[in-house]
């Protein structure tokens, strides 16, 4: 019996990382964005401030990179807190 | 106005006039996503418009738990504010809010602050200049995004974050 197998260009894609980047929005508070990227990543008071003042300065950060199905799972918390978030394939 | 923790676990806002009750009574409708603008605030998709797939499936499998989230937190706000109409109108009175709410309400205010500026198309420099602008309609949305947003910071500080 053939075996079905994946194509390499598949196996690349389902490899690749995720990036969960997270974008400025001059609405939501810096302390509300901080408390956020601390309840959801787990991430200590100084990174968590320090990814919300690159969003604030640089217009995006990217708060965590890996496998496509965790980066979607952290775009829904994301966006169920109100932030702009999107996922990108990493380079 | 003045936002205090009480012994009993509850915040109390207070004292209110009719402006402030009129205010906060808004909050309800403010964060509806009745508008193409709020909604696409409310709901952006998740690739940035990239990849209409991801969109897409994101719009029909995620966003109706997201509309539930949202909604919750404005049930919560919606059940508080209740008290405000149990008082003769008129009198100043104090709205108190249990600390367990104030999670569902700093939710609720952004999705309103959130929905406003989307829906009057308020500027990063009009949020930041605290002045108001010509047109009467904008000039109260912004008016109010000032004031939510005054109360979420209330409401983010009395939970601990300084």
């Amino acid at each position: 019996m053939a075996e079905t197998l994946a194509s390499p260009e598949t196996e690349t894609a389902l490899d690749t990382p995720w990036n969960v980047v997270v974008h400025n929005d001059p609405v939501n508070l810096m302390t509300y964005v901080t408390k956020v990227f601390m309840r959801v990543f787990g991430y200590p008071r100084a990174r968590a401030e320090r990814h919300m003042l690159e969003v604030h300065r640089n217009g995006r950060s990217i708060l965590w990179t890996g496998a496509r199905e965790v980066a979607e799972n952290y775009v829904q918390q994301l966006h169920g807190d109100l932030l702009l978030a999107t996922l990108e394939r990493t380079e | 106005m003045t936002i205090q923790r009480l012994d009993s676990g509850i915040v109390s806002l207070g004292p209110l006039n009719a402006v402030l009750c009129e205010l906060l009574r808004l909050i309800l409708p403010s964060a509806q996503d009745d508008h193409p603008a709020a909604q696409a605030r409310l709901f952006p998709p998740p690739s940035g418009g990239s990849d209409d797939d991801l969109d897409a499936d994101w719009k029909s499998y995620v966003e109706p738990d997201l509309r539930h989230i949202f909604q919750s937190s404005l049930e919560v706000i919606e059940q508080d504010l209740a008290a405000l109409d149990q008082n003769p109108s008129g009198r100043r009175r104090d709205l108190r809010i249990p600390v367990s709410h104030l999670n569902a309400w700093i939710h609720g205010l952004n999705q309103a602050r959130l929905a406003l500026v989307a829906r009057h198309r308020l500027t990063e420099a009009e949020l930041e200049e605290h002045t108001a602008v010509d047109d009467e309609d904008r000039s109260f949305a912004l008016l109010q995004t000032h004031f939510y947003g005054l109360l979420q910071h209330s409401f983010l500080h009395e939970l601990g974050d300084r």
